[in-house]
């Protein structure tokens, strides 16, 4: 079965680089057709019902992102094909939705489309895409995609109390108890939460501050989580952490 | 004292001596006990209690009569030499805290236009720009067009170069800023059509002229992105070059959608570029005394930016 896919991206040679490159690389995926905007997209998608978008997000006029918010709800898988811009590539990464950054390894390229390729063949829907519009739209709560085995969850950051690293896996603690194990460095993470009161307190710990109920002298520094757990405070991060504390209890 | 005075009566006897000539125990007899002297100033010199003392007190105030007035004179010209001495103190330090300023100024503006430069730097090096152009090499390769590949690979690499060399001078040839700029703009021209066209007056010496580094490329590109990019067809931009009396004049047009618009459809860091560029500008200025003019003209098609440098001499 052949996946029906179209390429949205303003500058001719983006979208002729792209065509290419699948031909040569990806001969399941099918391009039915070329879009050099967003308003030019939302017609291609009610003309062929795509499978598969690919979406640049910097184009004059109208990005990327206007694209999903003017459908509301996506059925198609999208993979963001970026040349720069990290607070997209940070939005992208947060919903744990596919991306290529330009100019284009076909390596990574095949790598996506085969991740793709098969939700699309299971049917599955298109979660990421649609928590992603959500999260930029309501950025005020928004969800983390969390891939754990061959399913992805979307937990609130507010409901997450904190992650533990372990080699290239992170452990996360949730408000209800539930603990996720997500093949992520927990450097990615802090990363991706940095935004939103998260601090590390040592080089395995980090922390959601709004879940911190106690901070313990013993041991050189301890933190007290809500949920009851301790965690570490490293005699390097002390300093860094007490003023953040500091301007918490202000 | 309150008590020799009391009691010297009557007030008549109270004699003003500076003769030692005239002897006192000749006027008063010498059971007299209470005498007060005085100079011809009317200054107390002391009390005695007989006209022997008196007279022997007389006498020694007239050996040294004169050490008291040149103690005053003394007093006034040392107070005059403390003033001016003062005085000199306090401009000198004035001075000092003055030129202590104008040197902090002046570094000040230094350290200011080291930013502007870099932050000009930063926006040629806009990496939207780079990895674009980079993909639409990409695209060259992929439809085995080499010679051209080729081409704008070197382009590219041209104008990095000469971003990094560039990136240590304050000012560079014109003839370096045309060739940078006509480098940018043969890879914008591969992202997206536009015609382009440079015109130079033939009286300009472009390879003694010397213009602030990266001076043209923030106007070009808000041409371009701004300008032309929010349109569909015929896009032009223009660069000329005039020199009249000691100046050059520099206009960049572009026929876009002018900036009204251009602000509208992007809603974002519009003009930023502009602003540095004008504020650096200004501390050229100031740093060389010399005129920088810089303009922006809203045309009914598109827009026109005035630059005047002035020609060294």
């Amino acid at each position: 079965m052949k996946i029906k896919s179209i390429i949205v991206d303003d500058e001719k040679h983006g979208r002729e680089n792209l065509a290419g490159l699948l031909r040569e690389y990806c001969p399941e995926v099918l391009v039915l057709g070329e879009a050099n905007s967003v308003a030019a997209a939302v017609l291609l998608i009610e003309k062929h019902d795509p499978d598969l978008v690919f979406l640049d997000i910097e184009m004059p006029k109208e990005n990327g992102f206007r694209l999903l918010e003017t459908l509301g709800h996506a059925r198609f898988e999208v993979i963001f094909v970026t040349a720069f811009d990290n607070y997209a590539i940070k939005a992208i990464r947060f919903s744990a939705a596919d991306y290529i950054l330009k100019p284009i390894n076909y390596n990574d390229l095949v790598e996506a489309v085969k991740r793709v390729s098969h939700r699309v063949l299971q049917k599955q829907e298109n979660q990421r895409v649609n928590e992603l519009a959500r999260n930029i739209q309501q950025p005020e709560n928004p969800r983390i995609g969390l891939p754990t085995g061959d399913r992805i969850e979307f937990i609130e950051v507010r409901k997450i109390i904190h992650c533990k690293g372990e080699g290239n896996y992170t452990h996360i603690y949730l408000q209800d108890k539930r603990r996720l194990l997500v093949a992520k460095t927990l450097v990615d993470f802090e990363e991706l939460l940095n935004d939103y009161a998260f601090i590390r307190t040592h080089k395995s710990h980090l922390v959601n501050l709004h879940h911190v109920s106690a901070y313990l002298k013993t041991d050189g520094g301890t933190l007290e989580l809500s949920n009851g757990d301790r965690v570490n405070i490293s005699r390097r991060r002390k300093d860094a952490v007490q003023e953040v504390l500091k301007t918490l209890t202000q | 004292m309150e008590d020799f005075l009391s009691r010297a009566e009557p007030k008549a006897q109270q004699l003003l001596l500076m003769n030692d000539t005239i002897r006192l125990s000749d006027i008063f007899p010498s059971d007299w006990k209470n005498f007060i002297l005085y100079n011809k100033e009317g200054e107390h010199i002391g009390n005695a209690k007989s006209p022997l003392e008196a007279t022997n007190l007389m006498k020694q105030y007239l050996v040294q009569p004169k050490e008291k007035t040149i103690d005053k004179s003394v007093l006034i010209t040392v107070i005059i030499v403390l003033v001016a001495l003062l005085v000199l103190v306090v401009s000198v330090l004035l001075v000092w805290k003055w030129r202590v300023q104008q040197q902090f100024r002046k570094e000040q503006r230094e350290r200011r236009l080291r930013e502007l430069e870099l932050t000009a730097i930063r926006s040629q090096m806009n990496p939207h720009f780079l990895f674009n152009s980079l993909n639409s090499v990409q695209n060259l390769v992929q439809k085995n067009m080499g010679r051209e590949a080729h081409l704008y690979l070197a382009d590219f690499a041209g104008l990095i170069r000469k971003v990094l060399n560039n990136s240590e001078k304050e000012e560079v040839s014109l003839a370096e800023e045309l060739e940078m700029t006509e480098q940018y703009l043969r890879l914008e021209q591969l992202r997206f059509d536009f015609d382009y066209s440079m015109e130079i007056d033939s009286e300009i010496d472009v390879h003694n002229t010397l213009v602030p580094s990266m001076l043209l490329q923030p106007f070009v590109e808000n041409a371009i992105v701004h300008g032309l990019q929010n349109k569909t067809s015929d896009r032009k931009l223009k660069i000329t070059m005039k020199r009249r009396d000691s100046e050059i004049k520099i206009e960049i047009e572009d026929n876009g959608v002018g900036r009204e618009a251009a602000k509208e459809l992007s809603k974002t860091k519009n003009g930023k570029g502009t602003k540095l560029i004008s504020e650096r500008l200004q501390l050229l200025k100031e740093k060389q005394g010399e005129k920088y003019l810089l303009e922006t003209i809203d045309l009914p098609e598109g827009t026109r930016v005035e630059i005047i440098i002035p020609e060294e001499n």
